[in-house]
């Protein structure tokens, strides 16, 4: 597939707005991979209490909020941005709902991305929280958002197979994203999938119960490994779309369909997307011990 | 002419098995007979063991009925300790790092480098093993393949260094390379009690003491400068011993990290085929092309630039297994700071604690403990009440033995004595003292130790007919400093990709960027800088206009 090349013509009223603001993303491509086994010049809390979220949303500064969602290899971070204004509707509704009450936190592990979805964020924070004198052409970010918003999402660059309990405490979380995940179709690279029984252990650490992984990919065999393996790990029961949505969480799950920009481009493309939700169960150690 | 070190010594009321390189001895405890040996000249199993290769992980049954051995072959043997007869033999799908068997003697535990734990049952039955093998084989969704039929247990995405069973066997603990000490239920692995997180190095020696009035408490120890003290059931830190001033001087095997491209021994290794085959590449490309104009960005050497280097090598890496060595694991960091001369003649000394086990000595429990390439056993009193700990109260002990110290091990019934296994042959540069011998034994006192030199005949046979020469190729087979080069990183976590200057616009122009994506990046983050200032502005104005006290635009959210 070449590479599609665009006219400079259409570029140039883009440039010129005020959403200029915005990182352009053909300004941070990169290779689609990297190696999660290997040790990359990466900066990691040696503990969750050695980070500061304060540092990641100033707006929450001192409130001692942690984050609940987790969106591991957001990539351009789609979901984040669909799902961060969320926040000050559902307080308009007047409907306590912690689960979106609290910052969002994304991992990624590849540097120019990362720093994207960085750039990313400031610029929807500045243009949103700008005075209204300020902000001319009624940019697309903040006729959408309430003033100060986008400010409680954010992303570190980690090797969320490594380093996701020394982020994230025990049953801190109420979500965990996995959306698209690098499919790794050979079956030598199979080690290398997000989703792997021993993996699991961890996500179901920093899950509390009742929280939900939700998963979604646009590769039949990736959706029948992710699957099996969730469904077949004791702690987690599959959960299906209806009771969610019931629960309130429809926003949710049409942000993880629809707000992705992999999830866009399958769309474009007219692909299939298969979607399933976990619930973290508790389980009684009182289990009878399998013979072995 | 170098003989092997005993790499493990087990010692048991009635026996005692040692061994050393690929060779298996079991001793009588008492009259220090040899029972056993593959290496004596009737053993039918010499070849045998000679073909798999040196032991490197080995585990004995509380009841000294059964021996467990692994290697680089990938087997896992099962003996039985009084006949020395082999009674199975397992494929295991990585190379073993650690061995136990639970207290029943039913069940091997088997960590590995690739960061899984699985379980095997002590008789191997062929016939659930080729069916659980069928099994998977079709099973497209079927991860973690294990060629025996074993029971996967947990699995850590970093080479597993240490792993144990709590005492009363209802937990697993392991750690890796990567920091990691996780607590898991045993044998459901699924369920994780919690994590005991806070050092900043590998991890490399684990323990629970054996004090039984201390309930809870694990040590661990790796390349920090400290031992640290947990409460395992909940991850809490208790305090904090520092090593590494008593450590370092005793820290004489140093090994600087082989360049890329050289081994361990300075020579230089044939290029890898992968590598042939980029020059080729890169080579029809440059034909194909002549002169490629370079762009601005790769003229432009920030940081940044550099940092994608480094991604885009470990790309390049990733075909490389991770377990196919230790080393290849440190391989995929940055390659910095390597000088271009050889290999330094006296690298920096790297502290690797290589084993921790407790003692009660004068009805004290201490914990002792020894560190890869050191040449002396350190030892102090384990607090009985961790709410009463400071600094001042840890002396750590030394008793120096001048060869490094391969392993060592208390001996039970006398409470006090340790047997110490040493590399005799090691020499430094100094004046090498009389006759090496391989095992001493010493006994600890509360601040000194001595030697016993009128040695009981397990010692004398220890040192004598245990002793098996090898020539310098095997020798080195046993790579027994290996842990000082594979375990620390070399990579350069200081530089933050994250952490980024403040765009500048004189800098922009200093460097000459006014194409491609660095300069985009650098233009938006300009505007999102000026806009930055314009509100800083506007708002203090707006404070100006209103009276002090109003709220910045921020905090009010």
């Amino acid at each position: 597939m070449g590479k599609r090349k665009r006219t400079k013509d259409k570029l140039e009223p883009t440039r010129r707005d005020a959403s200029s603001l915005l990182p352009q993303k053909r300004h941070y491509r990169q290779r689609a991979h990297a190696n999660p086994f290997s040790d990359h010049s990466l900066e990691y809390p040696a503990s969750p209490d050695e980070i500061d979220w304060d540092t990641h949303y100033p707006a929450f500064a001192g409130s001692g909020e942690k984050p609940e969602f987790a969106d591991v290899g957001c990539g351009f971070g789609g979901l984040l941005i669909a799902l961060a204004p969320l926040y000050p509707d559902t307080l308009m509704l007047g409907t306590y709902h912690p689960m979106l009450l609290s910052p969002l936190c994304a991992s990624e592990i590849r540097v120019q991305v990362s720093q994207y979805v960085q750039d990313r964020i400031a610029a929807l924070r500045a243009s949103s929280s700008a005075p209204p004198t300020t902000s001319t052409a009624g940019s697309l970010a903040a006729s959408a958002t309430a003033p100060g918003g986008y400010q409680n999402v954010s992303i570190v660059r980690a090797n969320a197979m490594k380093f996701l309990p020394n982020y994230f405490s025990k049953h801190s979380l109420s979500a965990l994203f996995f959306l698209f995940p690098d499919p790794h179709f050979k079956i030598r690279k199979h080690k290398a999938r997000i989703i792997s029984p021993t993996l699991l252990a961890e996500y179901a650490y920093v899950l509390r119960p009742g929280g939900v992984v939700y998963t979604i990919t646009d590769v039949k065999d990736l959706a029948e490994w992710m699957k099996a393996h969730l469904s077949a790990f004791p702690l987690f029961e599959g959960v299906d779309a209806e009771t969610l949505r019931a629960e309130g969480k429809g926003a949710i799950l049409d942000a993880v369909w629809n707000s992705t920009e992999e999830g866009k481009k399958v769309e474009r493309n007219k692909g299939e997307k298969w979607l399933a939700c976990f619930r973290r169960i508790e389980l009684p150690r009182a289990v009878p011990a399998p013979p072995l | 002419m170098v003989s092997y070190p005993h790499s493990y010594l087990f010692h048991g009321e009635h026996k005692s098995v040692a061994i050393s390189g690929p060779h298996i001895h079991v001793l009588d405890s008492s009259s220090g007979e040899l029972l056993r040996s593959t290496a004596s000249p009737q053993s039918e199993k010499k070849n045998f063991v000679l073909n798999a290769g040196c032991v490197r992980c080995a585990a004995v049954d509380p009841h000294y009925t059964h021996l467990v051995t692994a290697g680089d072959d990938k087997m896992l043997k099962v003996w039985a300790i009084d006949s020395l007869q082999l009674l199975s033999e397992r494929e295991i799908p990585k190379k073993p790092t650690q061995i136990l068997i639970t207290r029943s003697g039913q069940t091997i535990v088997v960590a590995d480098k690739f960061g899984d734990v699985f379980s095997y049952p002590l008789t191997s039955s062929p016939t659930t093993t080729l069916a659980a093998v069928r099994d998977t084989e079709s099973d497209n969704v079927a991860s973690h393949k294990n060629p025996s039929g074993g029971t996967l247990v947990l699995g850590h995405t970093s080479l597993l260094t240490a792993f144990l069973l709590s005492p009363d066997e209802t937990h697993i603990i392991t750690a890796d390379r990567d920091e990691h000490i996780r607590v898991s239920w045993f044998p459901q692995g699924h369920t994780i009690e919690s994590f005991c997180l806070g050092h900043k190095k590998f991890i490399s020696a684990i323990h629970i003491p054996r004090d039984p009035t201390v309930d809870g408490v694990l040590i661990s120890g790796g390349g920090d400068p400290v031992l640290k003290v947990w409460q395992w059931r909940t991850g809490r830190r208790l305090y904090d011993v520092a090593i590494e001033e008593a450590v370092q001087p005793f820290i004489s095997v140093r090994r600087a990290r082989p360049k890329r491209g050289y081994d361990s021994e300075g020579e230089r290794k044939p290029p890898s085929r992968k590598w042939v085959a980029r020059q080729r590449r890169r080579q029809a490309k440059a034909a194909a092309g002549t002169a490629i104009p370079k762009d601005p960005e790769t003229v432009l050497e920030t940081e940044e630039s550099a940092e994608v280097e480094v991604e885009a090598d470990d790309d390049e890496d990733e075909e490389e297994e991770k377990d196919e060595s230790g080393d290849d694991a440190v391989d995929g960091g940055a390659t910095l700071g390597t000088p271009s001369g050889e290999p330094e003649e006296r690298a920096t000394p790297v502290l690797v604690v290589q084993k921790i086990e407790t003692l009660k000595i004068e009805e004290r429990w201490m914990v002792v403990f020894s560190a890869v390439g050191a040449t002396a056993l350190f030892w102090f009193a384990l607090p009985p009440d961790p709410t009463t700990v400071s600094d001042w109260m840890f002396v750590v002990n030394a008793h120096g033995f001048g060869r490094p110290i391969v392993t060592f091990t208390p001996v039970p019934g006398s409470p006090d004595g340790v047997w110490v296994s040493l590399d005799a042959h090691w020499a430094d540069e100094g004046p090498s003292p009389e006759l090496p011998s391989h095992v001493r034994l010493v006994r600890l006192g509360l601040t000194s130790a001595n030697e016993i030199f009128h040695p009981p005949s397990l010692l004398s046979t220890l040192n004598g007919a245990c002793i098996i020469s090898a020539d310098e190729r095997e020798f080195s087979g046993l790579r027994l400093y290996e842990s000082l080069t594979s375990l620390p990183k070399n990579i350069d976590v200081r530089h933050n990709p994250m952490i980024r200057d403040a765009p500048d616009s004189e800098v922009v122009e200093a460097k000459g960027i006014r194409g491609g994506k660095a300069a985009g990046k650098m233009r938006t983050r300009m505007a999102l800088l000026a806009r930055g200032v314009q509100d800083e502005r506007l708002s203090k104005k707006a404070k100006g206009e209103e009276t002090v006290g109003g709220g910045d635009v921020m905090d009010e959210s």
